[in-house]
C-alpha cells in the first residue's frame, strides 16, 4: 500500500525540472505518438479487464435478468437478497468473523513485529523471515490442515492433549467460531507483522527518546508516542486484513460450512451451485461485498495512507531496543508458538496424512506408502492436467501482468499524458474488489458472450491478469522508481524508441524487482482458489480447485499428498524470489 | 429381485448375451465415434474405478480420448441443468444414484434413444431399454470400525443402530442432497418392521450429518466415527483395495439391504453420440461389467455377471424390496425430506 503512493513521487525529484522540459522538447513528435497510441491502448485494455466486467455485475444486480437477455431494471435481486434471513445472516457473520480476527491478527502481529524490531530477544533476524511465510503459505490448505488438528472427534492435537491429560472430552474444536477466528487470524497476521515491523523501524527514535528524557516512563512512552506514531500503519494493514478475510472463501468455506456457519463467500458459491444457478442472488451480494470493500478503501486513503506517510519518513534510523531480560526466553516462545501453529503443525499434520493409505490419527509406521502420490501424480487425470494448468497459467499469467504492468507504471510515472490518470485509475480499482467479486463479475460478463473464452483455461488467465495488474504495477513501479528518468531520456535522444528504451534500458536495469514480483504473482496463481473456483471448468481446473475437490469428495491421503506438492512449489518460488532479487531478507517482497 | 447373486440362470443367459456382444459394431458409429475423437462421462462413481473400464474402453477404441467428470450425483444434476438451460452440454454420458432425475430427463426428452442391443440382457427393474439401463447395482449397508466397535456390538439388525451404545458414535449423509441417502431412506421407510419409527428412533442417537459417502468412510476408518448408518458397498472394496488391514467391517443387516442401481445414459445434446454409443455398449456388456464389477465391489444387474463378494458378507443376501419406482420417488421426496428433517428437529442449514 504505501509503497504504491511512495516512489511515485520520486522520480519528479530525481530529475531537476529543466533538464525534462529540455528532454520533452527533443523528443520528437512521432515518438510522443507512440506513447499516446500505448497508453490508449492501455486503457482500452485496463477498461476491457477491469471496468466491463465490474460494470456489468453492478448492472446486471440491478436487472431482472441475465446479462444479454432481454428484461428490466429492478431492486428485485436487492430485495430478495435481504429478505431472506439465511442471507442476512451471512452479511452479518462475514463482519463478524472478519472483525474478530482482524482483532486477533492485529494482536499477534503486532507482538511479533514488535519482539523482532524493538526488543534483544533471540533470533530476531530469522523469525524476521519465517514470520512473512505464513502468508504466502494457502490458508485454505492450512484450513483442511487444522480441521485434522483440532476435529473434535478425533483430530492429532486433541488425540495428543486427551492422551497427555486426564481430561474425558477432547478440548479442541476447530468447528467454531473461534476456530474459524483463529485460522483466518493465523494467516493474515504476517500482513500486520509486515506493516508493523516496517513502521516500527522506519520510527525516528528521537521522539521517544524525547518523551522519556521529558519523564515519561517506558508504559507512557509506549502509549502516548510510539502506538500514535504506528497506529496509521496498523490501521492500514487491519484494514488490508479485514479485506483479506471477508473476501476469503476457502477458510470459510472448510471450517465454517460444516458447523452451517455462512459467509458472503461461502453464499455466493453454494448460490450458484443451486439448480437453477442463483445468479441475481450472487450478484447482489458481490455488489454488497464490493461496497464493503470500497468502504475500507475509501477509510484507507482518506484517513490513514496521508497520515503514515508524514510519520513514517526516510530510513536509517537504529530504533531503541528494550532490553527483555527474564522476558528474553518468554519472546522466543511466543514466535516459536506461532511457527509451531502457523507451519509445522499442520504441514506437519498434512505430511503424515499424505503416506496414509486412508484417513487415520494412528502412528503405524508398518503401513505408510506412497500410493497418495502415485495416485495424483500418475493414475488420476485430473491432477495431472491441473498441475499443468497451474503451472501454464502462473508462468504465463505473472509475465503477462509483470509486462503490461511496466506499461502501465512507466505511463504513469514517466509521462505527462492526459490518460494516466485515467490508467492509474483503472489500474488499482482491482485491489479494492475482492477476489470472488471479480470472479462472480467475470462470470456475468462471459458466460453468454458469444466468443468461446467462458470455461476454457483464457477465462482463468483473464481472471488472473486483471485481479493482480495493481499487484504487478506495485513492483513495476518500485522498480522504475530506483531508475533515473535521465537514463531513458538519454536512450531516447540517442534514438532508440520507447519499446528499446523499456527493453533494452529499464527492464535491464530493474530486473531483479521485476522478477521478485513475477514470482510472488506466480505463489499468488498456483494458490489462488478465491478467483478460480468460479470460473474453472474440468479443461481448466487448476491445482487449489482440485484439493477442493478432494477435500469434498473425502480422499484425504491423496489431498494430504497434492497440497505437499502445492507447497513446496510455493516454498521454490520464494526460495526463487530471494536468490533472483538477492534478497537478504524476505520483508523485502512486498 | 436380486440380480447379483441368483447365478443359476448364468450359463443359459450367457449363451444370449454373448451373442449381441458379439455382434459387429455398426460400422457408421465407429466411423462416427472416430470423427468425434472424444468423450465425456459424468459420473458418481470413483475415479480410479471409472478409470480401469474406461482404459479397456480405449484399449479397444484407441481414437476416442474418454474423460470424467468426477462429482457428487446430486452436484452432476445441478450441473447438468445448468448445461441444458444454456445449451452448452459438454458431457455425452451420465452415470448415477439419482434413477428419478434419469428418470425427469427422460421425461424432459434429454435422453437420446439408443436401442443397445445389450439392452436385452437387463431385467426390467434395472433399466428402460432405449433410454438407459444400471451400469451397476450397489447395496446400501451398515458400516463400523472395528477398532471402535467390540464384537458383541456390532449390529446385525438396522433396529441395532437405534440402541444407546450408538449415541453420537454415527454418521449419515445430508439425506436431502444425497443420492444413495434419498435411496436408502424410501427403502426403509416403505419396509414393514421399519419404517418411519425406524428412522426417528435413529434420529435419537444423533448421527453426524456429513457430506458425501466418500468421505463418511474414511472417516469412519480413521475412527472420527464407530459407524456409517447407510454406506454404498463399494467404498469398503475402495478402502480394503487401499490398505487391506483398514479397520473397516460391513454389515448386512437381516432385514435385507437397499439395493441402488447407478443409472447410465446418453444425453440427447451430446457432443460426441456416437463415441457414448460405443461406450454405453462396451460398459454395458458383460465383458465390461465383469470388470467393471471387479474394480468397483458392486453388483451387476446382468444375471451372467457374478458378484466378486466381500469376506463378511453372507452368503444369502436380501434385497429391501420396497425400492420405490422413480416416478414415485420424485412424487414423495419433498414431502420425506420435509418429515426426515421434522423427525431429525433439523433446521434449514445443512451440509451441502
Amino acid at each position: 500500500m504505501e509503497a504504491g503512493v511512495g516512489p511515485r513521487q520520486e522520480p519528479a525529484q530525481l530529475s531537476p525540472p529543466a533538464a525534462q522540459a529540455g528532454a520533452s522538447r527533443r523528443i520528437p513528435a512521432i515518438k510522443l505518438t507512440l506513447e499516446q497510441a500505448t497508453s490508449i491502448a492501455a486503457c482500452a485494455l485496463l477498461t476491457w479487464l477491469v471496468l466491463y466486467p465490474l460494470a456489468v455485475l453492478v448492472i446486471g444486480s440491478l436487472r431482472t435478468d441475465l446479462p444479454m437477455r432481454a428484461g428490466r431494471f429492478t431492486p428485485a435481486n436487492f430485495l430478495a437478497l435481504f429478505a431472506e434471513p439465511a442471507n442476512q445472516e451471512a452479511i452479518l457473520n462475514t463482519f463478524i468473523s472478519s472483525g474478530l480476527a482482524t482483532v486477533l491478527a492485529v494482536i499477534i502481529g503486532m507482538t511479533l513485529a514488535f519482539i523482532t524490531s524493538r526488543t534483544d530477544a533471540p533470533g530476531r533476524a530469522f523469525f524476521d523471515n519465517a514470520f512473512v511465510l505464513p502468508y504466502y503459505l494457502s490458508p485454505f490448505i492450512g484450513a483442511i490442515a487444522w480441521t485434522l488438528l483440532a476435529n473434535p472427534r478425533v483430530g492429532f492435537l486433541n488425540s495428543l492433549l486427551t492422551g497427555i491429560f486426564p481430561i474425558e472430552h477432547a478440548p479442541l474444536n476447530i468447528y467454531t467460531l473461534g476456530g474459524l477466528v483463529f485460522v483466518l487470524a493465523l494467516y493474515y497476521s504476517p500482513i500486520v507483522f509486515l506493516f508493523g515491523a516496517g513502521a516500527l523501524r522506519a520510527m525516528d527514535p528521537a521522539l521517544e527518546e524525547a518523551a522519556r528524557m521529558n519523564g515519561a516512563g517506558a508504559l507512557a512512552t509506549a502509549l502516548r508516542v510510539t502506538l500514535p506514531l504506528v497506529t496509521p500503519a496498523v490501521g492500514s494493514a487491519a484494514l488490508l486484513v479485514f479485506l483479506n478475510a471477508a473476501g476469503q472463501f476457502g477458510i470459510p468455506a472448510v471450517i465454517g460450512i460444516p458447523m452451517h456457519y455462512e459467509v458472503i463467500t461461502t453464499r455466493i458459491w453454494i448460490g450458484l451451485g443451486y439448480f437453477p444457478p442463483r445468479y441475481g442472488e450472487a450478484a447482489a451480494f458481490a455488489v454488497v461485498l464490493l461496497l464493503v470493500s470500497a468502504m475500507i478503501m475509501f477509510l484507507q486513503q482518506r484517513h490513514l495512507a496521508r497520515r503514515s506517510f508524514v510519520t513514517v519518513s526516510g530510513r536509517g534510523y537504529r530504533p531503541s531496543v528494550v532490553q527483555l531480560g527474564a522476558l528474553r526466553p518468554i519472546a522466543a516462545a511466543a514466535c516459536v508458538l506461532y511457527l509451531l501453529v502457523s507451519i509445522v503443525l499442520p504441514y506437519g499434520a498434512l505430511l503424515f496424512t499424505s503416506f496414509q493409505p486412508y484417513l487415520s490419527f494412528a502412528f503405524e509406521p508398518a503401513q505408510w506408502t506412497l500410493r497418495p502420490y502415485a495416485e495424483v501424480l500418475l493414475n488420476n487425470p485430473l491432477t495431472v492436467r491441473a498441475i499443468r494448468n497451474s503451472l501454464l497459467l502462473a508462468t504465463g499469467g505473472a509475465t503477462l501482468t509483470i509486462l503490461f504492468a511496466l506499461v502501465i507504471s512507466h505511463i504513469v510515472t514517466r509521462t505527462r499524458l492526459a490518460a494516466r490518470h485515467a490508467v492509474d485509475i483503472l489500474a488499482t480499482l482491482p485491489a479494492g474488489v475482492p477476489a470472488v467479486v471479480f470472479a462472480v463479475a467475470l462470470l456475468w460478463s462471459y458466460i453468454f458472450l458469444p466468443v468461446p473464452i467462458y470455461g476454457t483455461i483464457w477465462m482463468l488467465l483473464i481472471a488472473y491478469v486483471s485481479h493482480y495488474i495493481p499487484f504487478g504495477v506495485r513492483a513495476a513501479t518500485a522498480g522504475l522508481a530506483q531508475v533515473s528518468s535521465e537514463l531513458e531520456e538519454s536512450a531516447r535522444i540517442h534514438g532508440a524508441g520507447a519499446f528499446a528504451t523499456l527493453w533494452r534500458i529499464v527492464i535491464p536495469l530493474i530486473k531483479p524487482a521485476l522478477a521478485a514480483g513475477w514470482i510472488l504473482m506466480f505463489v499468488e496463481f498456483i494458490r489462488s482458489l478465491s478467483l478460480s473456483i468460479l470460473l474453472y471448468s474440468d479443461d481448466s481446473i487448476v491445482m487449489p480447485v482440485v484439493i477442493y475437490e478432494l477435500y469434498e469428495t473425502g480422499a484425504y491421503p491423496a489431498l494430504a499428498a497434492f497440497s505437499v506438492l502445492q507447497t513446496i512449489l510455493v516454498f521454490a518460488a520464494i526460495l526463487g524470489a530471494r536468490k533472483i532479487a538477492r534478497l537478504d531478507s524476505l520483508m523485502q517482497l512486498r | 429381485m436380486r440380480p447379483a447373486f441368483s447365478s443359476s440362470m448364468l450359463a443359459a443367459l450367457a449363451a444370449i448375451a454373448l451373442a449381441p456382444s458379439a455382434r459387429a459394431q455398426d460400422q457408421a458409429v465407429i466411423d462416427g465415434a472416430r470423427k468425434e475423437g472424444r468423450l465425456v462421462i459424468y459420473t458418481g462413481v470413483e475415479r480410479a474405478a471409472a478409470q480401469v473400464v474406461i482404459g479397456a474402453f480405449q484399449k479397444k477404441y484407441p481414437f476416442i480420448a474418454a474423460e470424467t467428470v468426477r462429482a457428487s450425483s446430486s452436484k452432476l444434476a445441478t450441473r447438468l441443468d445448468a448445461e441444458i438451460e444454456a445449451n452448452r452440454v459438454q458431457g455425452d454420458l451420465i452415470e448415477f444414484s439419482l434413477l428419478y432425475l434419469t428418470t425427469s430427463l427422460a421425461q424432459r426428452g434429454e435422453l437420446l434413444r439408443y436401442d443397445s442391443p445389450e439392452y436385452a440382457a437387463y431385467p426390467k427393474d434395472y433399466s428402460a431399454p432405449g433410454y438407459w439401463a444400471a451400469s451397476g447395482v450397489s447395496n446400501i449397508i451398515i458400516l463400523i470400525n472395528t477398532r471402535k466397535v467390540d464384537a458383541a456390538n456390532v449390529p446385525q439388525s438396522w433396529w441395532d443402530l437405534a440402541k444407546p451404545y450408538w449415541k453420537d458414535k454415527l454418521t449419515i449423509d445430508n439425506l436431502e442432497v444425497s443420492g444413495t441417502g434419498y435411496n436408502w431412506l424410501t427403502a426403509v421407510v416403505n419396509t414393514p418392521g421399519l419404517g418411519w419409527s425406524y428412522i426417528e428412533a435413529l434420529g435419537k442417537n444423533k448421527p453426524g450429518l456429513e457430506r458425501g459417502h466418500a468421505g463418511m468412510a474414511q472417516k469412519v476408518a480413521a475412527g472420527e466415527y464407530a459407524g456409517a448408518a447407510e454406506m454404498s458397498d463399494f467404498h469398503l472394496k475402495n478402502l480394503r483395495d487401499a490398505a487391506a488391514s483398514v479397520p473397516l467391517r460391513g454389515v448386512w443387516p437381516k432385514e435385507g439391504v437397499p439395493s441402488e442401481p447407478w443409472t447410465t445414459a446418453i444425453l440427447k445434446r451430446a457432443p460426441h453420440p456416437n463415441a457414448a454409443r460405443l461406450f454405453l455398449d462396451f460398459l454395458l456388456s458383460r465383458e465390461g461389467q465383469t470388470l467393471y464389477v471387479e474394480t468397483m465391489g458392486w453388483s451387476s444387474a446382468r444375471a451372467d455377471v457374478p458378484h466378486p463378494g466381500f469376506k463378511e458378507m453372507p452368503a444369502q443376501v436380501t434385497t429391501l424390496a420396497s425400492r420405490l419406482s422413480a416416478e414415485e420417488s420424485l412424487r414423495v421426496r419433498d414431502d420425506y425430506v420435509a418429515k426426515w428433517k421434522q423427525a431429525w428437529g433439523l433446521g434449514k442449514n445443512l451440509p451441502n
